[in-house]
């Protein structure tokens, strides 16, 4: 498995640094790359089935207890299934899809890289293993989405996903860091048998962890990224907006959802809900749409829906059938957007308005779109039939208002599947032109890329026997549950059936009255656009937070360096401040102090509170020199010779530079602008923040001074008996070397700094 | 360590603190000054009680000495905020001599940036961003 | 400085430099027992060309120690480095000192010991360092400063 995660990373790599000589044959060489996941699935696919797990485990750092375990499970089978399945057809595709653009090589690799991404995302068995890859799998999208760079609806549809799902990630983070603290582990296979009971903080977590997977799966109310995606190029839309990524929030639930509802009740009743509702407004968003390619993202959105609670509900009835359906629509709903991709091609537009008559002009496309479509409006024999079946099938055991609703998005999905047919190839459309002009039929990947997925989900919807053991094993990985449902050609005479039925019978009388429909969604749109919708308040987020950076950070920088400097120095102050008082450590009783100390300490403050009220400057640097001599005297008190005559010195050297410089400038201060009370409460935060930190520092410390070693061993080691010294020169002479070495940059720096525009006044008086 | 010493420490840091919040590069110096000297001796001050210096000639109980190592930090200290105040001299100087005055100006670029706020867009709700996806 | 300095100050100054230099060395040899060192003594030396420099200006400075600030923090760091290698060489750590004892004729016995070379270079550095910038903030560059 790290195998086929490498031959990702390297391939993504080749194929950039070849792209200028491959041009879009990059895909071709990109395809290697599920083609090597689709040969390791096939070795071990077999013994995964029969329930035994594929690990494998890299200590990446040991010290932090991080190491990279992948775990492949039958259910995490299904999926790397999809990937690589969706993931050659699609590459292949793409490489007769680009005309000769340059950038198509990049594409090609980020492609590759988010195969890889997806392929680690499933596999994972580490909680923050696999939010990485989910991340890896989003920044690819935003890449992917604004591939089209020069447009900016392209653009912004990148950032709407990236921001959306991006967002979303970082809850999913803080669910799991909470997940993973809770359990005492984020080894994901360990979690799950050991799940965290009840709480309210797990309640957080899962709802955390649902957020992210709502987010990426484009569940409502987050849904409005899926159909602005579909601003990439084809191939990127069938691979990760309707095959694999969205998928990702799907894998995500039905992973974690046994462990879920350990902790939440309300987990099933929402996940429920959320896809239900997604459920329904994106089937009827689909038939409001004239782009056949939002018309697809649409019906992604509402099946994505489906698949949400389908999978996520945590019951396992209900997740074979999801499962099923899941794989169902990637092979179905890639293989129309490969059409739709070809219709674009060769025609030009995507405006089911503008097309007609393609039925006769592309048949062999036409005829792919209708085996993919039969599947999508679940008629008999087809794979996406078989698959609902097994899903209405559970919901039937599950409530009748579940089958209700179900059956309700199910017309619904009929009626836009039909739109989809007539609208791309049939040929009556009254008042346009009888056909759209195209070139020559593709004879090349355009076409049969589609068409082998189209005979994969055909041959499995005659012979679902082929498959049902996958399914089986795979609900029963995620779920315990061995045989929860069941995938066959023809249910018998169930109630399920008769639910379906009914759909199929009110979807095609839908279809048939097509004017009606469009009248009434139409009507309906008119109100609808008026209330608040998902994408207007991704909008209005976006813009309220702008304008409160702007806002706030017009405040904090304005420009004024005393401003700044209070900030940083409140900051300081602050913060320590409150730990210090949370903490609870009291100050204990220091001594007051001697006689002498306190002579030079009132001698000191005496001049520093001058200094508070001098405007003199010749004033001030006495003064300054005073408190120096003054803290001299105290270094002293404290048995610091060394100390207080390098202070007497350099403060004498201070007060002469400073009077060097001085003497320049005018006698008097400029007057202060700052406001003078911010001026006091500042500096008294900080002198009352110092005294008080002290006191508690000083009191509570206990272990030994380091320095008693020093002593130790300052005459037989370093010969030196005095101990200051010793230390400077010899026990931390490393440190003196720096010192010295930044005294003479700090004067090559003055010299700099001055001599330059001294000898320009001399030379030009 | 000595309750008149904390003080003095940290009325040098108050003390400081308002010389610093001014324009005047002269004056932002004096209280660098004032507040290295206050944390000198707060290094110092908390190396302990003080004691005999720490020189080990003959007759010397170990035991009884200062701390050395504060005193080896802060007279690094020293002499490093030398050097700091030679280089800040040397800016105040230079741009005394260059604009006539030594005052810190406020940043024009930063102001620009503090003026310039996004107008808060309000979606137009009969835009449909459906039609906008090429 | 345009007003022409008092010769008596600067003849003052110019005797009082001598003792004020030894004295300034006497701190660096001594620092390693007692009260001193490189930086102490680099300082009163410091404070010496600070002197000469209030009273006669740069060419007094020239007269005291004439030699160019760049020179000493350049020899400075490179006997501080030196030293620290050369027991390095010698088998020992960076920096760690070693010492030779002589018993001289007519002096004793003098003990040498390692760090002594690195406190020169300190020493060096922070009397180039006072040289620098008093040459620097005084605001009258030396001649030959000028032309480079």
């Amino acid at each position: 498995m790290f195998l086929v995660l490498i031959i990702h990373a390297a391939l993504a790599l080749a194929v950039v640094a070849t792209r200028s000589r491959l041009g879009r044959s990059a895909f071709a060489l990109g395809a290697l790359g599920p083609l090597s996941l689709l040969v390791w699935l096939t070795t071990k696919s077999r013994s995964i089935v029969d329930g035994i797990a594929h690990r494998e485990s890299i200590e990446w750092v040991p010290s932090l207890d991080l190491v990279l375990d992948l775990r492949v499970d039958a259910y995490a089978l299904v999926f790397l299934y999809v990937i690589a399945v969706a993931g050659i057809c699609i590459f292949l595709y793409a490489a007769r899809y680009f005309g000769s653009d340059p950038k198509v090589g990049t594409f090609a690799g980020t492609m590759v890289l988010f195969g890889g991404a997806m392929v680690g995302l499933v596999a994972a068995d580490h909680l923050l293993a696999m939010f990485l890859f989910w991340e890896l799998t989003t920044i690819t999208s935003y890449l992917l989405i604004g591939y089209s760079d020069h447009q900016e609806s392209a653009r912004s549809a990148a950032l709407h996903a990236a921001l959306v799902t991006g967002g979303g990630g970082l809850a999913l983070l803080a669910g799991m860091v909470m997940i993973g603290t809770e359990a005492g582990t984020f080894t994901i296979s360990e979690i799950l048998a050991n799940p965290p009971s009840q709480s309210a903080a797990m309640g957080v977590a899962w709802a955390l962890v649902l957020i992210g997977a709502v987010t990426k799966s484009a569940q409502f109310p987050f849904h409005g990224w899926l159909p602005g995606a579909m601003a990439a190029p084809t191939p990127a839309s069938a691979y990760l907006h309707s095959a694999t990524m969205v998928k990702a929030g799907i894998f995500l639930v039905g992973r974690v959802a046994p462990a879920a509802l350990v902790a939440a009740a309300w987990w099933q009743p929402t996940v429920l809900s959320i896809g239900f509702v997604t459920m329904v407004i994106g089937g009827w968003q689909a038939l409001r749409q004239n782009d056949l390619k939002l018309l697809l993202a649409y019906g992604t959105v509402s099946q994505l829906g489906f698949l949400f609670l389908l999978v996520g509900s945590g019951e396992a009835k209900l997740l074979y059938g999801g499962l099923a359906l899941l794989v169902a629509h990637a092979l179905f709903k890639a293989t129309l957007f490969m059409v739709v991709g070809t219709i674009d091609h060769e025609a030009g537009t995507r405006d089911l308005r503008r097309l007609s008559g393609l039925r006769t002009s592309l048949p062999a496309v036409f005829w792919v779109a209708v085996v993919a479509a039969a599947s999508m409006a679940a008629i008999p024999l087809t794979f996406g039939f078989v698959a609902k079946e097994a899903a209405f099938d559970g919901l039937v055991k599950s409530g009748v208002g579940l089958i209700a609703l179900a059956s309700f998005t199910s017309i619904l999905t009929v009626a836009y599947t039909g739109r989809f047919l007539i609208g791309a190839f049939g040929g009556h459309h009254p008042g346009h032109e009888p056909a759209t002009p195209v070139g020559p039929a593709p004879r090349n990947s355009l076409v049969w890329a589609p068409v082998v997925l189209a005979a994969v989900a055909a041959v499995i919807g005659l012979v679902p026997g082929l498959v049902a053991p996958t399914f089986d094993a795979a609900v029963e990985a995620a779920s315990g549950a061995a045989k929860a449902g069941k995938l066959v050609v023809w249910p018998g005479l169930v109630p399920a059936l008769g639910w379906s039925m009914v759909s199929l019978v009110i979807g095609a009388t839908l279809v048939w009255q097509n004017a009606l429909v469009q009248r009434a969604t139409d009507v309906v749109g008119t109100v609808s656009r008026r209330l608040p919708s998902a994408d207007g308040a991704f909008r209005r987020g976006v813009a309220g937070l702008l304008s409160f950076a702007d806002r706030s950070s017009g405040l904090i920088q304005s420009g004024s360096l005393p401003r700044y400097i209070a900030i940083i120095l409140l900051v300081a102050v602050i913060v320590p401040a409150t730990a210090l008082f949370r903490s609870g450590i009291s100050g204990g009783s220091l001594p007051v102090g001697g006689l002498l100390e306190a002579i030079l300490g009132l001698l000191i403050v005496g001049a520093a509170a001058t200094l508070l009220f001098t405007t003199r400057r010749f004033a001030a640097v006495l003064l300054l020199g005073g408190v120096g001599y003054g803290v001299a005297g105290l270094f002293a008190v404290f048995g610091g010779p060394d100390l207080s005559l390098t202070q007497l010195l350099v403060e004498t050297l201070v007060v002469a530079l400073f009077a060097l410089v001085l003497r320049r400038m005018p006698a008097v201060f400029t007057p202060a602008r700052f406001e003078r009370t911010m001026r006091i409460v500042v500096a008294v935060a900080v002198a009352g923040f110092v005294f008080l930190g002290g006191l508690v520092a000083f009191s509570a410390r206990q272990a030994a001074p380091v320095s008693d070693r020093y002593v130790e061993m300052a005459v037989p080691e370093a010969q030196g008996a005095n101990v200051v010294n010793v230390i400077l020169v010899d026990f931390r002479g490393f440190d003196t070397l720096g010192e010295i070495t930044v005294l003479a940059i700090a004067t090559l720096g003055v010299s700099g700094l001055v001599l330059p525009i001294l000898r320009t006044r001399r030379d030009s008086p | 360590m000595s309750l008149i010493s904390l003080a003095v420490a940290a009325i040098l840091f108050g003390v400081g603190t308002y010389l610093i919040l001014q324009r005047a590069l002269s004056r932002i110096i004096i209280g660098l000054g004032l507040v290295s000297h206050g944390a000198n001796l707060l290094i110092v001050i908390g190396g302990g009680f003080g004691g005999v210096p720490p020189i080990l000639s003959e007759g010397v109980d170990p035991a009884t000495v200062a701390d050395p190592l504060p005193q080896a930090m802060v007279l690094t200290a020293i002499v490093i905020t030398f050097g700091v105040t030679a280089l800040l001299l040397a800016l105040a100087l230079r741009s005394y001599l260059l604009t006539g005055t030594d005052e810190v100006e406020d940043d024009p670029e930063d102001r620009r940036v503090a003026r310039e706020v996004h107008p808060v867009v309000e979606p137009d709700p009969d835009e449909d961003m459906h039609e906008v996806v090429a | 400085m345009n007003r022409r300095p008092s010769p008596i100050l600067e003849h003052g100054v110019v005797s009082a430099a001598g003792p004020m230099l030894v004295f300034s060395l006497y701190l660096l040899a001594a620092g390693h027992n007692q009260p001193g060192g490189g930086f102490a003594g680099g300082l009163v030396a410091g404070v010496t060309v600070v002197l000469a420099w209030a009273a006669g200006g740069p060419d007094t400075v020239r007269r005291i120690v004439p030699v160019r600030s760049s020179v000493l923090l350049g020899l400075g760091l490179v006997i501080a480095t030196l030293t620290g290698f050369v027991s390095l060489v010698a088998g020992g750590a960076f920096l760690e000192s070693g010492y030779l004892e002589r018993t001289l004729p007519l002096i004793g016995t003098v003990k040498l010991v390692s760090p002594l070379g690195f406190d020169i270079g300190v020493y060096l550095v922070v009397v180039g360092m006072s040289l620098g910038l008093v040459r620097a903030l005084g605001g009258e560059p030396p001649e030959e400063e000028v032309g480079s």
